[in-house]
């Protein structure tokens, strides 16, 4: 397949030819398009299963190894040495972003004044010239061939979408779901008889739709058969596809939407509000316990036992408060220090929760159980967090048994259920919606310790992600903590 | 031969518990504070009022400073080959990644939380004159060292 898009090369030259390649995590092939037999010189049925860094130079594979090992939140660059059948080692460039599964890669590989093939000479499909002319629109306009794969976009597709769709299938980058609320309240309109359906599952039909992935905004679908591109002997049909975002809204979805962006920028002003103040807090305490315990230390012989006492109880507020302001930045940061998702093993998210704790693990002598982990769609960092505070939680509220806990996950339709399930002192459970709270604790802190942070960073990191979690418990059986992530939209199950 | 310490600070409660500290420690030390970015560099190039002024062995930096902050301070000194030698540690609240790095990307010997604790604390600025001033490395505290 040839780049047409963006990219505006010099006239003289030919456009760059885009060979693409899709990778696991480890570099090794998993399908490739035809071109890149071609130029690397190998049957295309032989490409599967070998690893990318055979066709490249062997000084550049360890530089190759780390464009993949990259953190998949976004697109890297880099340019290494191919072996261009017949050439030698060519430099080239290598486009790598998250790929169409979990775990893969798309690999781009984009060749500059590659050796023409028979059928690139001129402009044959009229490919070029349609991409010229969709160069030139601000609609959001889609090219697809016979199988519903994305041949050509306008340039503000790649903009609504979040990515470019060229070379994946339309319905995956763009899961649509038919507007039923429209349907419901349009039913009796006879010119809108037929309902949106999904198309033949590949390719989308007319209608009306939601974009899930986008707020769920509408949008109104409009496709058009034409003889496919790809296709020049015209037997297979293609389809340019138009989107037309709906401008007019509901009156009460209007207000509904209003509503929701005063909501951002209110929760936006709170967390810098959350930040300054436990930032700003934390110098005038510094004061009032350092000058604490520098009278303790300095007239603690000239102070009789009620006068220590009440030095203590002073420099326990101040060191409370000072937990509390942690907490508060610990809470704000799950927004403020949130990174991009991407693919995470959780089993090394466990691992690595259970090495924070294991001081802990140590002196409560626990057993943990880990069972079957997925790799999920989530922020790394804050996963481990999540495992990290329910598995303390389960360390930290035991009974008199020997702590044991389980986590295991299931797959679920469209999500990854986990679950922490200990045999501790359990939960009441008209307790169960407020130990998610902030700062909100059901048992005396003399007994047990803690500020109740752990949970509420919980449930703020899980609906970051878009899941849900929640207990299930009884008073001295033991608590089960659940949490959903739900799928990457680009996902599919591996 | 006593040690000149430039302290800069604007923190009353601060230059007292590094003077507090400093004072248990022992030893000769004269500890000079100013209180804003300005008055560190009329300091270190004699200005003003400053005429007078010892160079420091050891430059003591917070970072939140009126006028001038820490950072602009921070890499006029190392910018200035008349004053860069001089050790400068940045002391200051901020645990933020970013003042780190910045801190070191513009020539900071080394890097200080104040901690919360008193005992911490004094054993952070004990440490700093051991290292910086006696050349002693027995010290402990919250290290981001060179």
């Amino acid at each position: 397949m040839s780049e047409l898009g963006g990219d505006r090369s010099p006239a003289h030259r030919k456009p760059p030819t885009v060979i693409s390649v899709v990778t696991d995590h480890l570099g090794r092939i998993r399908s490739s398009d035809g071109l890149f037999a071609h130029y690397y010189g190998v049957e295309s049925r032989d490409v599967a299963g070998t690893l990318l860094e055979e066709y490249v130079c062997s000084e550049d594979r360890p530089y190759l190894r780390s464009l993949l090992t990259a953190p998949m939140d976004q697109r890297v660059d880099g340019v290494v040495r191919f072996c261009l059948l017949g050439q030698g080692f060519v430099p080239t460039r290598v486009v790598i972003e998250p790929g169409p599964a979990r775990s893969t890669f798309a690999v781009a590989i984009i060749g500059r004044d590659l050796p023409c093939r028979e059928h690139e000479r001129g402009d044959p499909n009229g490919l070029l010239l349609a991409q010229a002319v969709l160069n030139q629109t601000r609609d959001l306009i889609l090219v697809l061939d016979s199988e519903g794969q994305v041949l050509l976009r306008s340039p503000s597709v790649k903009e609504f979408i979040g990515r470019d769709p060229v070379g994946f299938g339309f319905c995956k980058v763009l899961p649509l779901e038919p507007d039923s609320d429209f349907e419901i309240k349009k039913t009796n309109n006879p010119l809108r008889a037929s309902s949106p359906a999904p198309g033949n599952g590949s390719t989308p039909a007319s209608g009306r739709y939601r974009f899930p992935a986008r707020n769920n905004r509408r949008i109104q679908v409009v496709v058009d058969q034409v003889i496919s591109p790809d296709d020049p002997r015209g037997k297979k049909n293609g389809s340019v596809v138009r989107l037309d975002e709906e401008t007019e809204r509901l009156e009460g979805e209007s207000r509904m939407g209003g509503g929701r962006e005063d909501l951002s920028a209110s929760s936006r002003e709170i967390q810098q509000f959350v930040y300054a103040a436990s930032h700003d807090l934390q110098e005038p305490l510094r004061m009032v316990s350092s000058y604490l315990q520098l009278l303790e230390r300095r007239y603690a012989g000239r102070l009789d036992k009620e006068g220590l006492e009440f030095i203590g109880f002073a420099l326990d507020g101040a060191k409370r408060m000072q937990e509390l302001i942690d907490a508060l930045l610990v809470y704000s940061r799950v927004v403020s220090r949130a990174r991009p998702s991407g693919p995470v093993d959780a089993r090394m998210a466990v691992a690595e929760a259970l090495e924070h704790l294991e001081q802990k693990l140590a002196t409560t002598h626990a057993e943990i159980t880990v069972g079957s982990m997925p790799i999920v769609w989530a922020d790394r960092a804050q996963l481990v967090q999540v495992f990290e505070h329910l598995i303390d939680n389960a360390l930290t509220y035991y009974s008199d048994a020997v702590p044991r806990v389980m986590i295991d996950a299931e797959r679920l339709n469209g999500s990854t259920r986990f679950r922490v399930q200990d045999n501790g002192i359990g939960i009441d459970p008209q307790f169960h919606n407020r130990v998610f709270e902030l700062f909100s604790r059901l048992n005396a802190r003399e007994k047990y310790p803690g500020i109740g942070i752990g949970l509420a960073v919980v449930q703020r990191i899980i609906e970051r992600h878009g899941g849900l979690c929640w207990v299930e418990s009884s008073e001295g059986s033991g608590s089960t903590f659940f949490f959903t992530l739900p799928d990457h939209p680009m996902v599919e199950d591996a | 031969m006593p040690r000149d310490i430039l302290l800069v600070e604007d923190s009353l409660g601060d230059i007292r518990l590094i003077r507090e500290a400093l004072r248990e420690i022992g030893g000769c030390h004269s500890l000079h504070v100013v209180n804003d970015g300005v008055d560190a560099l009329a300091f270190l190039r004699r200005k003003g009022i400053f005429g007078w002024a010892p160079r420091p062995d050891l430059i003591l930096l917070d970072l939140n400073l009126p006028k001038k902050n820490g950072r602009e301070v921070l890499s006029e000194i190392k910018a200035d080959a008349s004053l860069k030698d001089i050790p400068v540690v940045v002391l200051t609240i901020s645990t933020a990644e970013e003042d780190i790095l910045t801190a070191y990307r513009l020539h900071a010997n080394c890097y200080v939380i104040k901690p919360v604790n008193l005992d911490q604390f004094f054993r952070v600025v004990q440490s700093i004159e051991r290292y910086w001033l006696s050349r002693d490395l027995s010290g402990d505290g919250i290290w981001y060292g060179h």
